[in-house]
């Protein structure tokens, strides 16, 4: 950009640029009306950023201090003023706490009116939560609501788990005369603690499950070519919701449910080819009564497998095993898998009963008769009562 | 000394608004300006320095500048001077490795008698002296409306969209020759015609009121070399 000098002082000089602005320059020993390059020029733009970015950080400094001032405010808020965890002392009468992040009380309340009495004099503002906690319980010990040695359930929404066993375990240490049982408070009510559920009995599935084990043995599943008419449900008894299945009765029944599917296919009781003679009618006396526990027949690896009976004494006797199993007492899981194997068969002797001989009456109703089988039929049981055709 | 510093901040602030109580304080301070230079160039200055008469600008600076809030004025003055030398220093040391043209050595004549002069020095002194003319002529007919160098310099726009408006305000009193002539007969500028005709807000006329009677006279007849010289502004008429 060329310059004409237009007027020249001592310390500067008047020039025009060639966009026809006039600017003041230094005078490098210049002359009116001589034509000039890359002068110094008087920096007023620069004065001017000059103000300008000081009027900027004037304001950034301003703003930073407000920052500083709002964030120090929100941090003090937070910490003191703002609700992080709740405790409610459940009794006739709720009272809420509201505690700030030290753990002092921002405010009690109580959730009905006739209890606005406990509160009604008493300030805890401020107090540390154990302090408050004790009082309200003194105030109410005073008015009758709980005495000594009582249970209070006291229920603690904290933001952090740490808080909460903090607060837990200052509330179980620091409350004398009184127990207390400290539970989460889920949103602003406690834990409703519901009784477990009963198992329900559903007949549906009541259907399947009475089906009678199937044995491990392969040879004694029935042919296919067996007509047999699948057993009938036995009538099932809830457990009562007192006295809960135990647990591995459940787990077993959920785990083992889909595979006891067979209701076509009732395993045949073992009966040995070696005994096909039905028993006497003396064997009245063995049939197990209905209470008696019937356990599924064990494979026995020693004995030779046994040749399936015919069908309408089979289906007989299902019918009758069917109707002294409590369906109650049995254990698919466990009917599904094998059981241990079998102590070995001692020397016959009236000592020496089956092992799984349901009364002492029966075993002497047995007893002889047992004697007089062979072996491998001693392991055989229950002894069953199968009726001649 | 409290004196001495209320005169010299009373003498300050006269010249701000009087260039040539301006002249007069520089004068007064020329020893302190060279004191100054000398400080920075660690010996004591030539009249040929540049230096010199960069810091006697940053002088003239500090008295545009300074406000009572600022302190003491030679102190304020004295920091002006030392930011310049040292701004300029910085500017200088790019074209470090270059040899001046104007250095001359005892024994050896000047670097630039050496070189080939293809310019018409006489030609040039002809047309330098042709300017003076003008821009005397200019001057004298600023004085008429009350204007001086200085004044307009201070009034010119600084801002580019500020510029165009003027640009175009003094392109319409172009293209409307009995603008000039009202301008020149009444000696005040026709803001209200310039800014209905050239539809630009009369107030930013108003604001460089000083700079457009410059420029206005400058388009009148008998300024060709300027007119010449300011090239920008003249271009849009001159394709009209």
């Amino acid at each position: 950009m060329k310059y004409m000098v237009m007027e020249c002082h001592e310390g500067y000089a008047v020039l025009m640029d060639e966009e026809s602005r006039f600017v003041q320059a230094a005078n490098l020993r210049y002359k009116v009306g001589q034509t000039v390059t890359d002068p110094v020029l008087m920096n007023a733009e620069e004065l001017n950023r000059g103000r300008i970015s000081m009027h900027i950080s004037k304001f950034v400094a301003a703003a930073a201090c407000l920052t500083i001032a709002v964030s120090a405010g929100a941090f003090y808020y937070s910490s003191n003023y703002k609700t992080h965890s709740t405790v409610l002392i459940s009794s006739e009468a709720n009272v809420r706490m509201e505690l700030n992040k030290k753990g002092k009380v921002l405010n009690i309340s109580t959730e009905n009116a006739d209890s606005d009495e406990i509160i009604k004099n008493y300030d805890g503002k401020g107090k540390d939560m154990l302090d408050a906690a004790n009082d309200i319980i003194d105030i109410e010990k005073d008015k009758g609501i709980i005495e000594s040695g009582d249970t209070v359930d006291i229920y603690i929404k904290a933001e952090t788990p740490s808080e909460y066993n903090s607060y837990k375990s200052d509330l179980i240490t620091g409350i004398p005369d009184v127990k207390v049982k400290v539970q989460e408070l889920d949103g602003n009510k406690p834990h409703e603690k519901t009784p477990p559920e009963p198992p329900k009995a559903d007949p549906a599935k009541d259907n399947k499950k009475p089906d009678p084990p199937k044995p491990a043995d392969k040879n004694t599943a029935p042919k296919p070519d067996d007509k047999v008419e699948p057993p009938k449900p036995a009538e099932v008894t809830p457990p009562t919701p007192a006295a809960p299945p135990a647990a591995n009765n459940n787990n077993s029944n959920n785990n083992t449910a889909p595979q006891v599917k067979q209701p076509d296919a009732p395993p045949a009781p073992p009966v040995s080819p070696e005994a096909p003679e039905p028993p006497k009618p003396a064997d009245k006396n063995t049939a197990p009564k209905p209470d008696d526990k019937v356990e599924p027949p064990k494979p026995d690896e020693g004995a030779a497998p046994p040749a399936p009976a015919a069908p309408e004494i089979r289906i007989q006797l299902e019918k009758e095993v069917l109707d002294t199993i409590r369906l109650s007492e049995i254990n698919p899981y466990k009917a599904l898998t094998p059981l241990p194997e079998p102590p070995a068969p001692q020397a016959p002797s009236p000592e020496a009963p089956a092992p799984e001989a349901p009364t002492p009456e029966a075993d002497k109703n047995t007893g002889p008769a047992r004697e007089a089988l062979p072996e491998a039929e001693k392991t055989i049981t229950p002894p069953l009562p199968i009726p001649l055709p | 000394m409290n004196s001495d510093a209320h005169q010299i901040i009373s003498q300050v602030y006269k010249a701000k608004k009087d260039s040539h109580a301006a002249d007069e304080l520089i004068e007064a301070y020329m020893p302190f300006i060279k004191s100054e230079t000398a400080k920075f160039l660690n010996r004591p200055p030539d009249k040929s320095d540049d230096e010199l008469s960069i810091a006697m600008f940053a002088f003239y600076e500090s008295i545009r500048n300074y406000s009572k809030l600022r302190g003491s004025f030679l102190k304020f003055a004295a920091l002006q001077i030392k930011n310049r030398l040292i701004d300029n220093y910085r500017k200088e040391k790019r074209n470090k490795g270059q040899i001046s043209l104007d250095v001359s050595d005892d024994d050896k004549p000047d670097l630039k008698d050496t070189i080939r002069d293809e310019h018409d020095t006489y030609q040039e002194n002809e047309l330098r002296e042709a300017t003076k003319q003008e821009i005397d002529e200019l001057s004298a007919q600023m004085q008429d409306f009350g204007v001086s160098m200085t004044d307009v310099a201070e009034n010119s726009p600084r801002q580019r969209r500020t510029l165009e408006i003027c640009q175009k305000a003094v392109q319409y009193a172009r293209n409307n020759p009995e603008i000039l002539e009202d301008f020149l007969r009444t000696k005040r500028v026709p803001l209200a015609k310039l800014a209905e005709g050239a539809k630009v807000e009369r107030k930013s006329l108003e604001r460089h009121r000083r700079y457009l009677v410059a420029v206005l006279l400058i388009c009148t007849n008998g300024y060709e070399i300027m007119r010449g010289h300011i090239m920008q502004v003249l271009k849009g008429g001159e394709n009209k």
